[in-house]
């Protein structure tokens, strides 16, 4: 018998644990938010209800913007909306921001790493919600102004289209590089919590300018769970990548939004 | 064929060619235009390039390659110089030369009374013109003395016994952080810091800069003498953070002798003698262990680095030392030296961190004030600016966050009193040097139209602190006495 088997079953779960990382700033506050928020998300559409992730459409909506946009929001569930745009954005940024957290952790005393990675956090998700927010807004807008009927499938493919070609600009391979940026982060105080909350706005703009548009731009048409994984999946890798193979994430971007625009 | 043998510049006996040969491939090589992959152009633009030059077409995935911070420094300049040693030996062979021609290194860290000259470039590789009167491709756009100092050819990096270290404040590791890969990160390695950044910031001129460094043929040499290193280190036997399974099955893309397209992984970079032609260095045994990538047995990272403290911004670096203090925490730290109820640190590794900088400055020197007043400062090491630029460019491949490296100070932690705990702050000083000035008339005249970096040089420290580690892996380096350089150097 070793050692480890030795051991009552918790202790040895929580050995596993503690070996696995699980104690970690990033386990705490990236990775298992986002596991809950996929399983949200998911238990949400396997019951029946679509996430209110984006607009219901309105089908032949006449009478002026004003009007358009007053239909629009007549038939949204505010509350809905909030917690559907909310969970995407745990399980999608959560492990996006797993290097960053790791970097701010490592840098600080160890008696303040949940302190300043909260900070960090704060600061991300500021800045990620105002831009949620504006996304929500361009959606809206887009369709009131422009007419659709049925599920706004020609929308919707032109959405992942405009995705597709933004992945392989120039501009997304500059704004990805961004995102591996770090600073300097003092260390104690005040100047500590500042820095902390200061890098995590920083880099959740870094963030918003590299995954924004393909997240806003394939929310035009195509959604729910399964291509929010397609595109959760492509902005993984390229995070991870030397070289972000970006055309593949274009065309891959595409064959989804085909596949899975038609359900919208 | 048996493999080709890489030897010592300075022991290729009286009225060998290698050198001659050398030249003359250095000649065809450059004649070659640049769209061609086995031209001197393109394989300088595989390391990097200046934004200014244009791209062959096909170069994407090729070019701006080379990586740095992080434990594929080493794996990718291994392939890089043997794709190198591969198309200089065809044009050797094809020019008439021997059919064995092998790169050979130079060991600027050779003891000086075993070679007096082992500081000193190789006087093969200065000067315009060759005895005969005709141009010496072997020259090129340098600096100053090119007397290195002891201080740049340390080996110290060969005490490390971990390849990989977290990327954290802790040991950086022989080989680099366990990060990557990428073009530019941000942690050097300590066999990348000293000897590699800081040889290429003494000799400067096209050496100083990533992107115009393999423009040099002495730069093919400096790599030569890091990847000897590399298996000077495998043979004093395997240290943890080796097998790694995405380490191995990372692979890199090349061209071969003939311009075709290879792509080789890393875990087929560990027995030199099958690595392409193969080969094998003169004085140093091709290492046995950790050749086979299969082999089990290599644990998960196990160092833990706690900050212990960090001072309170940046610093400017211009020309004058720059001093600033570390207050410490001692008290609040889960590791300590003086209370018994916590585990003790191992090492203490002093960081200066998101180094950030435009242009191409001088490297820096990075000391410590004793607790003792009045006592000197200890230089604890230099701190090598070698991609500067690249790594402080927010569209870069590391978003613009600079260079940091950790010194391993440990051997030092009496005398600042870490030790007994006596200690509430630490001074450390850094001390800019003045870049080397460059002589761009001794490149050859085929060059003539590459540019150098003139931006105005800037540096800066964004911040430095210090950090224990527990790392059972390096527990014999720090305070323990390194190799005797002989046995380095046999």
């Amino acid at each position: 018998m070793t050692a480890a088997a030795a051991l009552p079953a918790r202790a040895q779960f929580l050995t596993a644990s503690a070996r696995l990382g699980l104690r970690s700033q990033v386990f705490r506050w990236a990775i298992a938010p986002s596991l809950l928020a996929w399983m949200g998300l998911v238990a949400i559409t396997a019951n029946g209800f679509e996430p209110a992730l984006c607009l219901s459409s309105k089908a032949g909506q006449v009478g002026g913007l004003v009007r358009t946009l007053e239909a629009s929001l007549a038939g949204l569930d505010p509350a809905a909306i909030a917690i559907g745009w909310g969970l995407m954005l745990v399980a999608m940024m959560g492990p996006l921001t797993a290097p960053m957290i790791t970097y701010v952790a490592a840098r600080g005393f160890a008696d303040r790493r949940d302190r300043a990675v909260g900070l960090f956090i704060l600061g991300y998700a500021g800045v990620w919600t105002a831009a949620a927010a504006a996304g929500f807004a361009f959606l809206l807008l887009l369709h009131a102004l422009v007419p659709h009927s049925g599920p706004g499938i020609g929308l919707g493919l032109f959405g992942v289209a405009a995705a597709a070609a933004w992945q392989l600009s120039p501009a997304k391979r500059r704004a990805l590089n961004r995102c591996h940026g770090v600073m300097a982060l003092r260390a104690d105080g005040w100047a500590a919590d500042a820095d902390a909350a200061r890098f995590g706005a920083v880099h959740g703009g870094r963030c918003v300018r590299a995954c924004g548009p393909t997240m806003f731009l394939t929310m035009i048409g195509a959604h729910g769970v399964a291509m929010m994984a397609v595109v959760f999946a492509v902005l993984l890798a390229e995070r991870a990548s030397f070289r972000p193979r970006q055309s593949a994430a274009a065309v891959l971007l595409l064959l989804a939004g085909v596949v899975f625009a038609p359900l919208a | 064929m048996s493999v080709r043998v890489r030897k010592s510049v300075y022991a290729l006996p009286a009225g060998d060619a290698t050198l001659d040969w050398y030249n003359k491939a250095v000649k065809d090589l450059l004649s070659r235009p640049v769209s061609d992959p086995t031209s001197w152009r393109y394989m300088a633009g595989v390391h990097g390039a200046r934004a200014s030059v244009t791209r062959p077409s096909g170069a994407a995935g090729y070019w701006d390659a080379c990586q740095h911070q992080s434990w594929y420094f080493l794996p990718w300049h291994r392939a890089y110089i043997t794709m190198f040693e591969a198309v200089v030996a065809a044009s050797v062979a094809k020019q008439g030369g021997p059919a064995d021609w092998a790169l050979p290194y130079w060991n600027y860290s050779e003891d000086t009374t075993a070679n007096p000259s082992a500081r000193s470039l190789p006087a093969a590789f200065s000067g315009k013109t060759r005895p005969d009167g005709t141009q010496n491709y072997l020259s090129s756009a340098r600096g100053g003395a090119l007397n290195l100092t002891d201080g740049v050819v340390s080996l110290n990096a060969l005490k490390i016994k971990a390849f990989g270290g977290p990327p954290g404040g802790g040991a950086p590791g022989f080989g680099g952080p366990k990060d990557g890969p990428f073009h530019f990160g941000s942690i050097d390695g300590a066999l990348e810091m000293v000897p590699h950044n800081v040889v290429h910031g003494a000799i400067g001129g096209f050496m100083g800069d990533p992107e115009t460094a393999a423009l040099d043929p002495i730069f093919w040499l400096h790599h030569c003498n890091i990847d000897r290193l590399w298996e000077v280190w495998r043979n004093q036997g395997p240290g943890s953070g080796w097998r790694d399974s995405a380490w191995m099955a990372q692979t890199f893309d090349f061209h071969d002798a003939s311009g075709n397209a290879i792509t080789i992984a890393c875990k087929d970079m560990l027995d030199t003698t099958k690595l392409m032609h193969g080969y094998s260095y003169d004085s140093t045994p091709v290492a046995t262990a950790m050749i086979d990538p299969n082999a089990s047995g290599d644990s998960a990272p196990t160092q833990t680095a706690e900050l212990v403290g960090a001072n309170s911004g940046a610093l400017a670096l211009a020309s004058d030392p720059v001093t600033t203090s570390v207050p410490l925490s001692l008290d609040r730290t889960t590791m300590s030296f003086t209370d018994s109820a916590k585990p003790k640190p191992s090492n203490v590794f002093l960081n200066v961190e998101n180094v950030t900088g435009t242009g191409v400055p001088g490297d820096f020197l990075v000391a410590v004030a004793p607790a003792a007043s009045g006592a000197d400062p200890i230089t604890v090491g230099v701190f090598g600016v070698f991609g500067i630029a690249q790594a402080s460019d927010p569209n870069r491949s590391h978003g613009g966050g600079g260079l940091s490296a950790a010194f391993d100070i440990t051997e030092f932690a009496d005398q600042i009193g870490l030790s007994d705990g006596s200690a509430t702050q630490v001074g450390v000083t850094l001390t800019p040097q003045a870049p080397p000035q460059v002589d761009s008339s001794a490149a050859p005249d085929e060059l003539s139209d590459v540019e150098l970096d003139t931006t105005s040089p800037t540096l800066s420290a964004g911040r430095v602190s210090l950090f224990f580690a527990i790392d059972p892996d390096t527990g014999a380096a720090g305070g323990s006495s390194p190799p005797s350089d002989p046995s380095l150097n046999a």
